[in-house]
């Protein structure tokens, strides 16, 4: 039996053989391959779909390649692609530390890439002058987010007497980079401010809206009466808390303050349902993480590497290079600030969410 | 006739091998998908290397399903001792290190993730075996463990910017094979002469199949089933020092999951959660299997809703077969 | 009697690849009668039976019901119809009640559609009160002892209201007493009209109950015959297909110097065995007898260190052995072949080489302590051939072989320990007479070879037949030891129920 299996086993590798002879790459389309952390995300599917979209009016030949959530099985993708030929590469990298080695398998087989979304480390940026940075900086979406709150209480100062923040505080996936600087945009921009900032509960909801609200009707029997503000990172979670307020009770319903909840809720990334919530007068206000400016960003470099073999110094989707560093990895290093492509976050609240509905 | 008793003949080997000719057929169906640019050198190599990891946990978790146990530990197992091992690599320089401005022989950091694999093996080993807690749930238990552990070692941060040496454990290669399917080779060895060629190895097929039997045959039960989970997490360990080699980094998703992958691909290959039934060249078929239908789909870009969805079919039809095969014969 | 059959199996024949398990086979039972099938495993008692239940489809043959021709689709299609089966392996849910067992999947409801717990209940101990049968309804079934258990497994069967009535083998687990209740029960269906089809292996039984009994042999119907008109020698040969001379060997072996001696032995569960005492000689066998409930088993797996002991000591030739586990007792050369084959015997997915080797290991490394192989399969084999097990392969499962041919792959698996002393428990529970007589030869010829054997057995003849000294236990004390002159049926039933 076991010879019978073997012979099964070399008839498959014949046929391989025979197989392999007979294939040729076809040069004659643009290819690019999307390299996507994980498609469960509202945020990463907008930028996928926009990325499909792009290429369909190009007639560029995409492979788009979702992680879920696996740094291993991004690098497995990576090296799948690049044996199958694909040389220019969009990526939302897994994780930060693992760019580095993406771009160097991508520079040794001879193309270029753009990343964004998480940022990559300077030095992956360092590997050659054909990988860019095509993100907004995870920190300034935090300070968005202390402006908001700063506007809010310059308004009603009685909201928070002595100018003492007492936050709910709902954090992503931890040790999610943008987790981790989020928070640190929102917190040193509010003491910069000068707020004190009590963190009367924060933990991390894993960015699942049903999992902030279980923790927030957790939080709301403990430590009822002690807040005045509830901050998410992002709005999946917001919601969740704005649904746990709800059947909480927690409603005054007065919108002149621009909520009908007895205490403001901040998010981030402004998706459809967020700017309904906004809509209802329940979310107060959000920050928009553009998917569409990043991904357009993004894969216009990628086809400019595609078609031109370079792409440095051009200005994609009307955005030009960055020329002065910022306090954010990678665009601090004023060696790579070149290949820093900062597509703008944008603060939504009651005046402009309109527009983006 | 012939052609009659040739068809007998493949229908009885594919009922005895289901594992293999699942493989088997995987393989040429991708092979005529791609019309052969799937299985090139490279690619082959690139497949190998995307399982090499996975092999080690399916080594140690085969082992502990042959003795009718489960592990669901694993992927935070793996997930501590990569963090442990990428803790003792970090480049000394690198500001937000664990240990920052010291640098460790590469010894220690190896050393450290086997160690804390192994530890965790004992103590699933000793719940199972002498607490006599149900498998599922001591490793539930320990699996919550692990991860509390390991938010609370690295702070929920990434543990990277590890030094070159550290890497090349992985990331190196002797002439073209790289280093990884070398260490996987003598782990499945290592594996293979445990269970076919030592007492104990033996020992572990008779517990999976009949308990009260093997200690009535005077193996001491218990100290064997706490060997199967500290063997498993000396693999484990193995595991999480070789991927936080070949990510350059470990974080608190690092393997996430793992224990899924590594239980669906024993036992497509063969090994029965009834326990007492299994092979290390099952197991190993069992991985690449898996790691072929991931590979195939995504070189053929499939989207991954429906990779998972095909996945899922292949592991309940791959055990369909398997359990008809060992279905006592009335 | 009635004219018309209850049933009536005609020329039914089945046919599996290679082998022709039924050839033509007629069976009819009229009502009011039992009807005992007999014949050796392998037979196709079970085949034929599979047939009636529609577990198998028949190749051809009618099967009637009552005069009318019927098939069934399953077993629940025959029990609607009033035909029920009493398994020889309990069939209940240990953790429900009597009630619920015996309702399972046909509870009464209330208008409401829940369960009407009350009527089940009533219903439950009206039938049980019929059948003087004394549980309460309530009662969680995994609480009685097995013969109970079986015994509430008739009930079930007759509540069915059923006109036939197949019981497998169903006094396999029980006492002569609960054997004679179980007589009662059968006589009162018997006086109800059922027809009643009984399986056994047991002469005694069939002499005592059936009317007819049909006999079987390699797949076909070798005859239906009045019980009045038949011997046990004849029945016995009918089977086997050869004239039975002896139902037990002859051997010659005199006891030797003690092997084993047990001092006031206390079993650590205090509702177990209590201050036993006793010896064994080198080329004898002990037989230890008692009802179910009298511990013996428990005792053996003290001796053997599968269980625990309070107090007591146990003297392995002259050297007292601390801290019994199975391990040691092997190597003080100790075997124990237990009384749950499927329980604690057999590696159902390993095959026959590694069934029997598994506890001898140890003797089979090299110097890199890893396994011999080849020695272990050829010592294996070797054991296998004394033995004649009769096995396509060595690679075969276990599993796939008739009760007999594991219980010899089991006595080889400890031979091949090169022990002592062997004890074992119920030697031939469930094999048929061809292979009972065969390990009643192998024991022969090991306590020829000077070994001792300890034999528990529930069937009175064996323990006769068999032993030179026969220790009686009766809840757990020993109420006597009785020399060969002295082991008579009566003897050893007044020391097994002598603090009842």
């Amino acid at each position: 039996m076991k010879k019978t299996v073997a012979i099964l086993l070399v008839l498959a590798l014949v046929c391989t053989g025979i197989f392999a002879q007979g294939s040729s790459e076809s040069s004659s389309t643009v290819k690019i391959g999307a390299l996507i952390r994980n498609l469960n995300e509202q945020f990463v599917k907008d930028y996928a779909d926009n990325l499909r979209k792009l290429a369909a009016d190009q007639g560029v030949e995409l492979n788009l390649q979702d992680a879920q959530g696996d740094v291993a099985r991004q690098l497995d993708q990576l090296n799948t692609l690049i044996t199958q030929g694909y040389k220019y590469f969009v990526i939302i990298p897994q994780d930060t530390s693992a760019t580095e080695q993406m771009a160097q398998q991508i520079k040794a087989a001879g193309g270029g890439a753009a990343f964004s979304n998480i940022q990559p480390s300077v030095d992956a940026l360092k590997v050659g002058k054909n990988f860019y940075l095509a993100s907004s900086p995870e920190l300034v979406a935090g300070q968005y987010q202390a402006q908001i709150v700063d506007e809010y209480f310059t308004k009603y100062p009685e909201k928070a007497p002595g100018k003492v923040l007492n936050i709910l505080y709902l954090e992503g996936q931890l040790g999610h980079p943008a987790q981790i600087s989020r928070e640190a945009g929102f917190i040193d921009t509010l003491k910069s401010l000068g707020y004190t900032v009590n963190f009367i509960a924060k933990d991390t909801a894993d960015w699942s809206p049903d999992k902030a609200q279980e923790k927030m009707d957790t939080w709301l029997a403990a430590h009822q009466g002690k807040f005045n503000l509830v901050v998410a990172q992002n709005d999946g979670m917001a919601l969740g808390a704005v649904e746990s307020l709800i059947t909480n009770g927690l409603v005054d319903n007065d919108p002149s303050d621009g909520t009908i909840l007895s205490y403001p809720v901040i998010g981030i990334d402004a998706t459809a349902d967020a700017l309904n919530s906004m809509d209802q007068n329940k979310l107060y206000a959000t920050v928009l993480q553009d998917s569409v400016g990043q991904s357009s960003t993004a894969f216009e470099l990628a086809y400019a590497m595609a078609t031109k073999g370079t792409a440095t110094g051009m200005t994609a989707w009307g955005i030009a290079p960055a020329k002065t560093v910022i306090s954010e990895a990678p665009a601090n290093d004023p060696a790579v600030i070149g290949q820093c492509y900062l597509v703008p976050f944008k603060p939504v609240t009651k005046e402009n969410y309109k527009e983006l509905m | 006739m012939e052609i009659k008793n040739v068809l007998k003949g493949s229908k009885k080997v594919a009922s005895q091998y289901t594992t293999w000719v699942t493989f088997v057929g995987l393989l040429l169906l991708l092979s005529i998908l791609t019309k052969g640019t799937a299985l090139r050198w490279n690619s082959i190599r690139n497949l190998l290397i995307a399982e090499s990891v996975r092999s080690f946990a399916a080594l140690g978790v085969g082992m502990i399903i042959i003795t009718k146990g489960i592990d669901l530990s694993i992927g935070y197992v793996v997930c501590l001792t990569a963090s442990v091992a990428a803790s003792f690599a970090q480049n000394p320089d690198y500001s937000s290190a664990i240990y920052a401005g010291h640098t460790f022989p590469l010894i220690i950091p190896i050393l450290a993730a086997v160690a804390a694999g192994g530890l965790f093996g004992l103590f699933n080993g000793y719940l199972v075996a002498y607490g006599k807690l149900p498998p599922f749930i001591a490793t539930l238990g320990s699996m919550s463990i692990a991860k509390g552990l390991q938010l609370i070692y690295t702070k929920a941060a990434v543990v990277g910017s590890l030094n070159q040496n550290f890497k090349n454990i992985s990331q190196g290669s002797v002439g073209p094979i790289p280093n990884l399917i070398i260490y996987v080779v003598i782990a499945a060895l290592v594996v293979y002469v445990l269970l076919k060629h030592t007492r104990q190895g033996t020992h572990f097929y008779a517990i999976g199949g009949n308990a009260q039997a093997a200690r009535v045959s005077g193996i001491n039960v218990e100290r064997d089933l706490m060997m199967v989970y500290f063997y498993a997490g000396l693999l484990y360990g193995t595991a999480g020092t070789l991927l936080a080699s070949r990510l350059g980094l470990a974080n608190s998703l690092t393997a996430n999951g793992m224990e899924l992958d590594a239980i669906a691909a024993v036992t497509v290959g063969g090994v029965s959660q009834n326990g007492g039934v299994g092979s290390v060249g099952g197991m190993m078929v069992g991985v690449f299997t898996m790691g072929l239908i991931n590979y195939g789909m995504s070189f053929l870009g499939v989207d991954s809703y429906y990779q998972q969805l095909v996945k899922g079919f292949i592991i309940i039809i791959a055990v369909y077969f398997d359990m008809k095969k060992y279905a006592r014969r009335a | 009697m009635d004219t018309t059959f209850a049933l009536e199996m005609e020329s039914i024949t089945k046919v599996f690849p290679g082998v022709k398990a039924l050839d033509e086979v007629t069976l009819r039972v009229r009502p009011g009668t039992v009807h005992a099938l007999m014949g050796e495993n392998g037979a196709g008692k079970s085949t034929l039976m599979k047939c009636l239940f529609g577990i198998y489809q028949e190749d051809s043959g009618i099967i009637k019901l009552h005069g009318h021709e019927h098939r069934f689709k399953d077993s629940h299609d025959a029990l609607k119809q009033g035909v029920s089966m009493i398994h020889q392996e309990l069939s209940n849910v240990p953790e429900r009640s009597v009630a619920q067992n015996l309702f399972l999947g046909r509870e009464p409801l209330k208008k409401t559609g829940l369960i009407d717990h009350k009527r089940m209940n009533d219903d439950t101990r009206t039938l049980l009160k019929d059948l003087e049968i004394d549980v309460k309804p309530e009662q969680r079934i995994g609480s009685l002892s097995i013969s109970m258990q079986q015994t509430c497994e008739i009930a079930k069967a007759v509540s069915y209201n059923a006109s036939v009535v197949v019981m497998d083998e169903p006094t396999s687990s029980l006492t002569d007493n609960e054997v004679q209740h179980l007589f009662r029960i059968i006589r009162q269906l018997r006086e109800q009209n059922v027809a009643v089809i009984y399986i056994s292996h047991k002469m005694e039984e069939i002499f005592s109950i059936a009317d007819e009994v049909s006999v079987m042999r390699d797949g076909q119907m070798i005859g239906t015959y009045d019980v009045k008109d038949i011997t046990n020698e004849k029945l016995i040969s009918l089977m086997v297909g050869r004239d039975a001379k002896l139902r037990f060997p002859e051997f010659k072996s005199t006891a030797g110097e003690t092997v084993l001696k047990v001092e006031h032995l206390t079993s650590s569960n205090n509702r177990s065995f209590k201050d036993v005492s006793f010896e064994v000689h080198k080329g004898e066998i002990l037989g230890i007898g008692g009802l179910v409930g009298a511990q013996r088993t428990e005792l053996m797996e003290a001796i053997f260190g599968v269980r625990g002991t309070a107090s007591g000591k146990i003297f392995i030739e002259g050297d007292e052995i601390i801290n019994i586990t199975p391990r040691r007792a092997i190597e003080h050369g100790l075997g124990m072949i237990t009384e749950d084959r499927r329980g604690s015997g057999i590696f159902p997915l390993m095959n026959i080489s590694s069934n029997t080797s598994i506890a001898s290991l140890r003797e089979y490394l090299n110097k890199l302590h890893l396994l011999k192989h080849k020695q272990l399969k050829d010592e294996s084999i070797r054991y296998n051939e004394a033995l004649r097990t009769k096995t396509p392969t060595m690679e075969t499962l276990i599993q796939n072989l008739s009760g007999g041919n594991q219980q010899k792959v089991i006595i080889s698996r400890w031979l091949m320990t090169l022990p002592d002393i062997l004890i074992m428990d119920e030697p031939t529970r469930g094999i048929d007479v061809g292979a009972k007589f065969e390990i009643y030869q192998i024991m022969g010829q090991l306590v020829e070879q000077g070994k001792a054997i300890i034999m528990v057995s529930s069937e009175m003849p064996e323990l006769i037949g068999m032993s030179h000294r026969v220790m009686v236990l009766c809840e757990g004390r020993c109420t006597g030891i009785l020399d060969k002159e002295e082991c008579t049926q009566e003897n050893i039933m007044r020391l097994a129920t002598k603090f009842m």
